[in-house]
């Protein structure tokens, strides 16, 4: 089974209660959330970048009161000259659910939500 | 050179003495840019919505200075067109001070963010531009191609950069550019200020794809003695070559 398979529908349930998420995938070469792209398109940015320009353009968003959250990047810090702005990076941890990461997401500031990943 | 161009030269310089360091060289290759964003009217309106009075006015315009050294030109722009700028300026640019949008300390993010509020503006479905001052250097490095590609890709038709080409070289940006599949508008003149507003102009009305205004700017513009010369690139001018700036440009 895909180990994404669930996040991208936790991520499309979640995309309703929050109306400013946007994801934006770093997955390379296709994109990790065909069900979330297919729901919300304007809502999503395929950026197979490096991470620190994915972190700059997220703050780009997240200054107009979006909520990016970042997906597949290698980083544990959000290295931002403007840490106050609402950035997060999604890493997958065992020992966190579902009701940690929705809190995590309201969270002020840049930050890491942990998830638990799909067996 | 107009009256206005020359008094914001002026400031500009006297910002950088009152810093203690600065670029004055590119500060001056910018300067006209900046002015021409913020004061170019074209049918008696702006060409770059702002207001003064409400630095954060939601309808408002986005400039995002990515060519960092050029803060002192901004500065001057900010402090013409009325908006209360603290006494303490700071070196880098500081989404604190009033007008100015993004925090920046390296080079070449400054692009990066701007496209990311044009994908939020994009998103919102907002009836706003974003404009992204530029230098030519920060075009060496790779992550500046990789938002070309990336603002391309989104069809970004509310992004516009303005690329300060202050150095000799590369002639081949306009080709480069179209190939991501932006469009490009070349500036003859690039201290003009007619020619920068019709420039502007163009690129606000361009659709489903990115702009890029090509200035080939010259360091020191409008002092005479330091105009392309290396030497006054990065310097303070003194008290004596002040006083003959201000016979120049007064």
């Amino acid at each position: 089974m895909n180990a994404f398979v669930n996040l991208d529908f936790i991520l499309s349930k979640l995309a309703l209660k929050f109306k400013q998420l946007v994801l934006i995938d770093t997955n390379f070469p296709s994109p990790l959330l065909p069900n979330f792209v297919s729901l919300y398109p304007h809502r999503y940015l395929f950026m197979p970048c490096h991470d620190a320009i994915v972190l700059e353009t997220a703050a780009g968003i997240a200054s107009l009161g979006n909520l990016p959250l970042v997906i597949g990047a290698n980083v544990d810090i959000v290295d931002i000259a403007d840490p106050t702005l609402n950035i997060k990076i999604l890493q997958h941890d065992k020992s966190c659910d579902l009701a940690s990461f929705e809190k995590a997401l309201y969270c002020f500031g840049a930050g890491v939500v942990l998830l638990p990943k799909e067996e | 050179m107009n009256e206005r161009q020359k008094a914001l030269r002026l400031k500009a310089l006297e910002i950088i003495r009152s810093l203690g360091k600065g670029h004055s060289g590119r500060v001056l290759s910018a300067i006209d840019l900046i002015e021409g964003l913020y004061f170019g009217r074209e049918n008696g309106r702006n060409i770059f919505y702002y207001d003064a009075d409400k630095p954060q006015w939601t309808e408002r315009d986005l400039f995002v200075l990515s060519k960092w050294e050029a803060l002192p030109a901004l500065y001057a722009v900010l402090s013409y067109a009325g908006y209360k700028l603290p006494e303490n300026l700071s070196y880098f640019p500081d989404r604190k001070t009033p007008g100015i949008e993004v925090t920046l300390n390296k080079s070449a993010y400054g692009i990066c963010v701007a496209l990311g509020m044009a994908k939020a503006v994009q998103i919102g479905r907002l009836n706003r531009h974003v404009f992204c001052l530029a230098a030519d250097y920060e075009f060496d490095f790779g992550k500046a191609w990789e938002v070309v590609q990336v603002a391309a890709q989104e069809k970004l038709d509310r992004l516009c950069i303005i690329l300060d080409a202050n150095r000799f070289g590369d002639a081949r940006i306009q080709e480069k550019f179209e190939a991501f599949g932006w469009r490009v508008i070349k500036l003859r003149d690039a201290h003009d200020h007619d020619e920068i507003v019709y420039a502007y102009m163009r690129a606000r009305l361009t659709l489903r794809k990115p702009t890029l205004i090509w200035a080939s700017t010259k360091k020191s513009a409008g002092i005479p003695f330091a105009e392309r010369k290396p030497e006054y690139d990065d310097v303070l001018f003194s008290d004596t070559e002040m006083e003959e700036i201000k016979k120049i440009l007064i």
